[in-house]
C-alpha cells in the first residue's frame, strides 16, 4: 500500500516540478552551448542571460519543490481531498511515511538535477582548476578530490531543505490542530521550528566548541584566526549528523501527533 | 453484533459541546435516515464514524472492532464536499479506487458513467459541481461495502437529480448492507427509509422504525419532524 | 405498475393496498410470477425491507404464494379472488352511498343516479 500511496504523492509533486527540471536542463545547455560560441559581444550577453535564467531556475526548482510537497500535504490531509484519504482502508502511518518519503525523494531528485544543470552549464577543465585553487585547502586536507568537496557540498544542501520540509510538515500538523487561523499558525510554527534548528544547532556547535578551540574558531571573525582543516571536517561531519537527527526527531513527532488523528473541518 | 456501534460519544469543539452523550445501534440490512436541522450534529457525528474527527470521549465500534484500516475497508463514505483530486480524469480517478478499495467494482462505476453520458477521460476539473457531486455517488455505491454512509446526498438538487440519486442509492447497495442517509429534507427522501434518527441540539431526540412511527403519530415523518421542532 | 404514495401512512400498508387492487383487478394476472422484491422496489421506488414486508402480508392474506426457488405468484385460487373483489366493491359502494346521503339523497334516488350512468 505504501506503494500505491507514493505512486499518487509523487505524481502530484512531479507534474509541475517536471516541466521546471526540463526548463533548467534546456537552459543549462543552452548556457553551455553560448559559453562554446566565439567570444563576440551578442553570445556574451546572450550567455549571461542563459546563464541567468538557468540559476534562476535552480532556486525556482527548490521553491517549487518546497511548495509542493506542502500543499499536496495540506490538500490531501487536511482539505477537500482529506475526506478521501483518511478513510481509505490504510494506516497513518502508511499515509505519513508516504508524505515523508516522497518529500526526500523529489528533494533528491531536485538537487540532482540541479547539480546535473550545474555540470552541463559550467563544466570545463578551466573551471575545474579554478574551483580546485579555491578549494584546494579544504580538498587536499580533506583527503578528497574536489569533486567529493562539491558532491559533499550538494548533499548537505539536501540535508538543509529536507529539514526545512520536515520543519514544515510538524510546523502544519501542529497548526491544524487549532481550532482556527490553521494555516496561518501552521506557517508560525513552521518558522519557529526550523529556528529552533537553527538555535539548536549552533548551540550545540557552540557547546562543543567550549571543549575544542578549534570549533570555537568558527565563531570568532578575528580574521587573524583561520579556520582549520579539522574545523571544517568535524562541523560537516557535525551539520550532517545533527540534520539527519532533526529529521529522525520531527519525523518521529509528527507519526506520534498524526496517529492520535485528525480533525478536519 | 450490531454493523456500528456508538457508545457514550462526546465530541467538543472550542468548549461548545456539538454532540453530547450519543448512543446509537444500527443493524444490517436497513436504509436508516439520520434527520435534522443544519447544524445540529449529523455531520459531525458521520465524520466521527469516518476518522475525520476524534471524539471528546466515548467509543464507536464497527463490526465490534473500534475504527481503523477495518471499519474503512467496510464504509462506503459519501461527503458533502467533492473530494476528488480535480487534476485527474475519471480513468484515473477510477484506478485510484481500484488501488485502494479491494471491494471497489470497476466495471459497475464504468457502466453507470456511461449512462451518465460522461467521456472517461474527462478531467475532473472540467466537470460542472452536479456531475463532480453524481460521479462521487457513482464511485461510493460502486463500493461492495457494508455499510453506506451519505451526508446530504440531496443538498440543493432538482428534482431531476434527486430521483436519479435516490435510484442510483436503492439500485445498488446490496441486501446485507445498511446505508446511513444525513438529511434534512425529510419528505424527499422519507419513503425509502426503513429506520429513522432524529438529531438535535448535538442529542439523539428519537430513534424508531419509520412505519411505525407513521402509525404511531398519524403523520408523516417530515411532519412529525416539523411538529417536534417547530421549524 | 404505477404506485402513488401517501407519506401520511405506513408505506407498506399502502403497497399491500395498491398490489391488492393490481391483482383483484387482474392487472397482475392469476397464476403469474412476481419480479423479484428487489426489482419490484426499484419499480415502485421504495426500500427493499418495505417491499418484502408487503408481500409477506400479501402472502398472509394467502393473494401470493412462494413457490420453494422460483419466486413469488399470483395465487390461482378464484374464489379468494372473488372474495377479495366482493369486500372491495362492498367498501365502494358502501362509501358512496354515505357520501350521496349525506347529500340528501334518500335510497331510491340513489339508484336512479346509478341508472343513468351511462349518460354521465
Amino acid at each position: 500500500m505504501l506503494g500505491k500511496c507514493l505512486k499518487y504523492d509523487l505524481k502530484y509533486i512531479y507534474k509541475v516540478l517536471i516541466v521546471f527540471y526540463l526548463i533548467d536542463i534546456v537552459f543549462a545547455i543552452f548556457t553551455r552551448i553560448l559559453f562554446t560560441f566565439d567570444n563576440s559581444f551578442m553570445s556574451h550577453v546572450l550567455f549571461l542571460i542563459a546563464s541567468g535564467t538557468t540559476i534562476s531556475f535552480m532556486f525556482s526548482i527548490i521553491i517549487n519543490n518546497l511548495m509542493r510537497v506542502w500543499a499536496r500535504f495540506v490538500k490531501n490531509l487536511y482539505g477537500d481531498e482529506s475526506y478521501l484519504t483518511h478513510t481509505l482502508p490504510i494506516s497513518k502511518s502508511i499515509i505519513y511515511n508516504s508524505k515523508f518519503l516522497s518529500s526526500i525523494i523529489t528533494m533528491a531528485t531536485s538537487i540532482l538535477v540541479i547539480l546535473l544543470c550545474v555540470v552541463i552549464a559550467y563544466y570545463s577543465k578551466e573551471n575545474l582548476e579554478i574551483l580546485k585553487s579555491t578549494l584546494q585547502f579544504f580538498a587536499n586536507s580533506l583527503n578528497s578530490t574536489t569533486i567529493k568537496v562539491i558532491l559533499t557540498a550538494f548533499f548537505v544542501i539536501f540535508l538543509e531543505f529536507t529539514t526545512i520540509l520536515q520543519a514544515g510538515f510538524t510546523g502544519i500538523l501542529l497548526g491544524y490542530r487549532e481550532n482556527n487561523l490553521k494555516m496561518a499558525k501552521s506557517i508560525i510554527y513552521g518558522f519557529l521550528n526550523y529556528l529552533f534548528v537553527v538555535v539548536i544547532s549552533v548551540l550545540i556547535i557552540y557547546i562543543i566548541g567550549l571543549f575544542n578551540p578549534n570549533i570555537m574558531a568558527l565563531f570568532n571573525s578575528n580574521p587573524n584566526n583561520t579556520i582549520t582543516v579539522d574545523v571544517v571536517k568535524t562541523a560537516l561531519t557535525l551539520g550532517i549528523s545533527l540534520y539527519i537527527i532533526f529529521i529522525s526527531i520531527y519525523y518521529y513527532i509528527d507519526i506520534k501527533i498524526f496517529k492520535k488523528g485528525v480533525n478536519v473541518l | 453484533m450490531e454493523l456500528l456501534e456508538c457508545i457514550h460519544i462526546y465530541k467538543d469543539y472550542d468548549k461548545k459541546q456539538v454532540l453530547k452523550d450519543i448512543n446509537l445501534k444500527i443493524p444490517r440490512g436497513k436504509i436508516i435516515g439520520l434527520l435534522g436541522k443544519n447544524g445540529m450534529g449529523k455531520t459531525t457525528l458521520i465524520k466521527l464514524i469516518n476518522d475525520l474527527l476524534t471524539p471528546t470521549s466515548g467509543k464507536i465500534l464497527i463490526n465490534g472492532e473500534s475504527i481503523g484500516i477495518n471499519s474503512k475497508k467496510i464504509i462506503s463514505y459519501l461527503p458533502e464536499r467533492t473530494y476528488l483530486d480535480k487534476s485527474m480524469t475519471i480513468k484515473e480517478t477510477l484506478k485510484y479506487f481500484e488501488d485502494f478499495y479491494d471491494n471497489f467494482d470497476t466495471k459497475k462505476a464504468k457502466k453507470l458513467i456511461k449512462d451518465l453520458d460522461l467521456e472517461i477521460d474527462t478531467k475532473i476539473s472540467k466537470m460542472s459541481k452536479g456531475m463532480q457531486e453524481k460521479l462521487q455517488l457513482i464511485l461510493v455505491m460502486s463500493r461492495n461495502a457494508l455499510l453506506y454512509i451519505l451526508d446530504e446526498p440531496l443538498g440543493g438538487v432538482d428534482p431531476a437529480t434527486r430521483d436519479y440519486i435516490l435510484d442510483t442509492i436503492l439500485n445498488n447497495f446490496n441486501e446485507d448492507a445498511s446505508v446511513i442517509i444525513s438529511t434534512h429534507l425529510i419528505s424527499d427522501i422519507e419513503r425509502i427509509l426503513d429506520e429513522v434518527i432524529f438529531i438535535d441540539k448535538g442529542k439523539i431526540i428519537l430513534a424508531s422504525d419509520a412505519d411505525k412511527l407513521r402509525e404511531k403519530e398519524n403523520g408523516s415523518i417530515d411532519e412529525i419532524f416539523r411538529r417536534m421542532f417547530k421549524c | 405498475m404505477n404506485f402513488i404514495f401517501d407519506n401520511n401512512r405506513p408505506i407498506y400498508i399502502q403497497l399491500v393496498e395498491q398490489l391488492e387492487i393490481y391483482i383483484i383487478s387482474g392487472k397482475i394476472k392469476s397464476g403469474e410470477k412476481l419480479p423479484s422484491v428487489r426489482d419490484l422496489a426499484l419499480k415502485t421506488k421504495v426500500n427493499p425491507n418495505t417491499m418484502q414486508k408487503a408481500l409477506a402480508e400479501l402472502e398472509n392474506l394467502k393473494l401470493i404464494y412462494t413457490e420453494r426457488t422460483n419466486g413469488k405468484y399470483v395465487t390461482k385460487d378464484k374464489k379468494l379472488l372473488d372474495k377479495f373483489k366482493d369486500k372491495y366493491a362492498k367498501e365502494k359502494t358502501k362509501k358512496y352511498i354515505n357520501e350521496m346521503k349525506e347529500l340528501g339523497f334518500n335510497n331510491s334516488e340513489i339508484i336512479d343516479y346509478l341508472k343513468i350512468k351511462e349518460d354521465i
